[in-house]
């Protein structure tokens, strides 16, 4: 008996054979004859092992649907959302950086606009915060971020957008976010950071001889370590509430330095030890040239994940765990969470893969010329990107255009079964609007790679008794065995 | 005569402060917090045009009273309503209260104000003579009610409660909301039925024994309930209050007739049927009318911070979108007022043909 293609993906662990149901976006575990049966590996298969999937299919899996039309559920929400909804602006309050970090998407390595001294003049700011407030009445939380190169370079102006944000802005809460190289970070400023409470994210690459390597001054080409260090321990010293709440870092990882050096630093350092880091390796998004990825670098950081694993599973003390890793353990959780929320039967025939944020309303970039961009990820100088202006207002056609990305690639992406946990988004395009295509589909390959992990990670992690829910380990640990 | 500005101000409490029973309460200005985004825009109150200012120094109009209402989002004790509190306390002002304080928030500010310049805005009846055991409510009892929290439905309150007064019948509005005790002849759910502590039990009795007052002293054709908080669940991290307000009243009174509001959501008409069963098996009564609020639940939204966080549509929007259906309703067109008024009667006309004496 032949089944019509069912919507699904294999996997296999050493602890079993698993099906990825992508109309239900379950994880089911099955057996090694049903496994090759669907796997088209044995066509005929006995009685038993087609009752099986004949209660798969009763069940509800095993459905072969696909989506039809390719329309993102909040398309024609968009324009209502656009008007009250809006919760998060950044403002690029300058192009100018007191750094030239090598890999840098200004850098001159990037298909965008390189580090020049344009800055935002506080009429620009001043109309974008205006712009936020008529457009987030729906909102009692919003939140104004800082960018740049440096934004610290524009300290006076940012001091100005506060105050005329706190007036503006009266019967909201207003939270103020910076991501900063925190070489500028005086004493004075320091204090005010910590009066307004901003949320930092300050970049650190890892040790001296590391950090300094990439994170160099624009005038000496001298490393920007020990300054950095100096402003972090003033922080520190300052509060260390504020400290612990409101600072976190970010790590672009080389990966021909290895992933262990940088992981012993940050968990040797008690600076480090207890914060939340975001990591990655250098962006390949518009990048002029693909960067290497060094075999040493993923053995171990394949080894520090599963440090991670053994963490979860009570097998390994958290202080040996790596602190550089929480990104894809949140990944891996939040898939769990979503999967067992969703309750979906099947994707509906009207539908939109993973990966484009609603643009605008998640968050609005303005630059310093008065642009309204999606994120500040995303190419500059790339028309798609250009969602607006302040004078003008935003575009809804090209909105629903970038809500709607898939229609580049509907044909390619109605048949992924990575459809729904697809992360693609017009970051990866770079100014070439013929190139949009090509742009999306080169992620296909790492976005199938990275849900196929997360699945079997996550299967893993169940069968051996973890709990995403609770965060912990239900019952004893038992030894499995493979089926085979 | 109160000469009032009213604070804060949002959308929610246009219908009810266009009600206003203005012999008592004339409001001379409305004060919104600047980042709400109401700058510039002005309310028609009888036959005056109140413009929305940001604070109570702009407000040009002499008045002798602030009343402080609940709104939409929340608002800081100390940086916000302190300031208006002092300024009362500086001016002499009356102070009415509809905003449910904590008895903290409420205590500071009877410290600053004068025991006769303080009114907080209870129910009508404050002195229930509590029996132990549930009355019969022997007139008929129509329960409105929000499958999610915070779907304004004292507007649906209204409309159906002014529609039903229209057709000559004697109504009471026992709302959701205390601010509607602004309006003659509108009551609101006893404090001690809904925060006060108490057991289930005793809140139930309580609020029986309200309605059964209520009976009693006016005896209205019938009597409308809004009922607060939320039905349901929206997901395992945003819970509202679980349903326990709409369990207590449910419990109270015997419904004759059930209005469920919804948020419009796609595909409506196909899961009405699937939705009503839920609310059913909840109130363990008949839904029979849906009505459908133009917002949008944002889930994902809501379960990122944590509270309901909703995006409001058009009323052409969602009147395009929505199908015909004998149990659904669009209270925004004054059609449907018409249409569902009309479905109330005829169900509860068909009482009056058995007489049990």
């Amino acid at each position: 008996m032949k089944i019509d293609a069912p919507f699904i993906h294999l996997f296999k662990t050493p602890l079993g054979f698993y099906l990825y149901d992508v109309n239900t976006g379950q994880i089911l575990k099955i057996d090694k004859r049903v496994y090759n049966y669907l796997a088209n590996v044995k066509k005929d298969t006995d009685e038993e092992t087609l009752q099986k999937i004949n209660i798969l299919r009763e069940e509800g899996f095993l459905k072969n649907n696909r989506v039809e039309i390719t329309e993102h559920p909040y398309t024609e929400l968009l324009p209502f959302a656009l008007q009250t909804r809006m919760g998060n602006l950044i403002l690029q309050v300058t192009q100018n950086c007191n750094l030239r970090c090598e890999y840098c998407i200004y850098s001159g390595n990037y298909k965008t606009r390189g580090h020049s001294n344009t800055r935002m003049t506080f009429d620009t700011a001043k109309k974008a915060i205006d712009f936020l407030i008529q457009h987030s009445k729906e909102r009692h939380k919003i939140f104004i971020g800082f960018y740049g190169g440096e934004p610290l370079l524009e300290f006076e102006l940012i001091k100005k957008c506060v105050k005329y944000a706190d007036e503006m802005a009266d019967g909201k809460e207003v939270v103020y976010v910076m991501t900063t190289n925190a070489t500028l970070l005086s004493e004075k400023v320091i204090d005010y950071m910590i009066e307004h409470q901003f949320k930092l994210t300050i970049s650190v690459d890892g040790p001296r001889e590391i950090h300094n390597r990439s994170r160099v001054f624009a005038n000496k080409e001298e490393g920007s370590y020990d300054i950095m260090m100096r402003n972090i321990k003033r922080i520190k010293e300052k509060s260390e509430s504020y400290y612990q709440e409101s600072v976190q870092f970010n790590t672009v990882m080389l990966a021909n330095d290895g992933f262990s050096c940088l992981e012993n630093y940050f968990h040797g350092d008690e600076l480090f030890s207890d914060s939340f880091f975001s990591a990655s390796t250098v962006s390949s998004s518009y990048a002029k040239s693909e960067s290497d990825i060094s075999d040493e670098f993923l053995q171990e950081q394949q080894y520090e994940l599963f440090k991670s694993f053994l963490g979860m599973l009570h097998r390994l003390d958290s202080k040996h765990v790596s602190i550089l890793l929480d990104g894809y353990i949140g990944r891996m959780k939040q898939f769990d969470t979503m999967r067992h929320q969703l309750g979906r039967r099947e994707v509906p025939a009207k539908w939109h893969r993973g990966g484009p944020c609603i643009p605008i309303v998640n968050r609005a970039f303005v630059t310093a010329e008065g642009n309204i961009l999606p994120c500040e990820r995303v190419c500059e100088i790339a028309n798609i990107s250009k969602l607006g202006t302040i004078e003008e207002g935003i575009d809804i056609g090209k909105a629903q255009k970038v809500l709607n990305l898939e229609k580049y690639t509907e044909d390619n992406c109605h048949n992924c079964w990575a459809y729904a946990e697809c992360t693609t988004c017009i970051q990866c395009c770079d100014s070439k609007e013929d190139n949009i295509s090509e742009n999306i589909l080169k992620c296909c390959k790492q976005v199938k790679h990275g849900t196929e992990e997360v699945l079997k990670d996550c299967a893993v992690l169940k069968e051996l008794g973890y709990d995403f829910e609770s965060d912990s380990l239900v019952g004893e640990p038992e030894v499995i065995f493979s089926e085979e | 005569m109160y000469n009032m500005v009213i604070f804060p101000y949002d959308a929610t409490l246009k219908n009810t402060l266009q009600h206003i029973d203005q012999k008592e309460y004339r409001v001379c200005g409305i004060v919104s917090p600047r980042g709400w985004g109401y700058g510039d825009t002005s309310l028609l109150i009888g036959d005056e045009e109140i413009v929305i200012q940001a604070s109570l120094r702009q407000v040009e109009s002499a008045y002798d009273c602030i009343c402080l209402v609940n709104s939409r989002y929340s608002l800081n004790f100390t940086n916000s309503i302190m300031p208006i509190i002092h300024e009362c306390a500086e001016k002499n002002l009356d102070v009415i209260v509809c905003r449910d304080f904590t008895e903290q928030e409420l205590q500071i500010i009877k410290s600053y104000i004068d025991k006769d310049k303080l009114h907080i805005l209870y129910e009508t009846y404050r002195d229930i003579k509590m029996e132990n055991e549930i009355f019969e409510i022997d007139i008929p009892v129509v329960l409105i009610t929000d499958i999610f929290a915070e779907l304004n439905s004292q507007d649906v309150q209204l409309k159906i409660y002014d529609e039903l007064k229209a057709k000559g019948y004697a109504v009471k509005l026992v709302s959701s909301k205390r601010e509607m005790r602004l309006i003659r002849d509108i009551d609101s759910i006893p404090q001690s039925v809904l925060r006060e502590y108490g057991t289930n039990k005793e809140k139930i009795l309580r609020f029986n024994h309200y309605i059964k007052q209520i009976e009693i002293k006016e005896n209205p054709d019938l009597i409308i309930i809004g009922i607060p908080g939320n039905l349901m669940e929206i997901s395992k991290k945003v819970t509202g209050d679980f349903g326990s307000s709409a369990y207590i009243i449910s419990r109270g009174v015997i419904s004759d007739y059930v209005v469920c509001n919804f948020p419009y959501f796609q595909d409506f008409e196909g899961r009405c049927s699937e939705l009503c069963k839920c609310v059913e098996n909840r109130l363990e009564t008949k839904v029979d009318a849906c009505n459908v609020i133009p917002q949008y639940l944002d889930l994902m939204e809501s379960e990122e911070y944590g509270e309901l966080e909703y995006l409001g549509l058009s009323a052409e929007y969602v009147e395009k979108k929505l199908q015909k259906h004998e149990k659904i309703f669009f209270l925004q067109d004054k059609k449907e007022i018409l249409r569902i008024a009309d479905e109330i009667v005829k169900k509860l006309e068909g009482y009056a043909e058995i007489k049990v004496m």
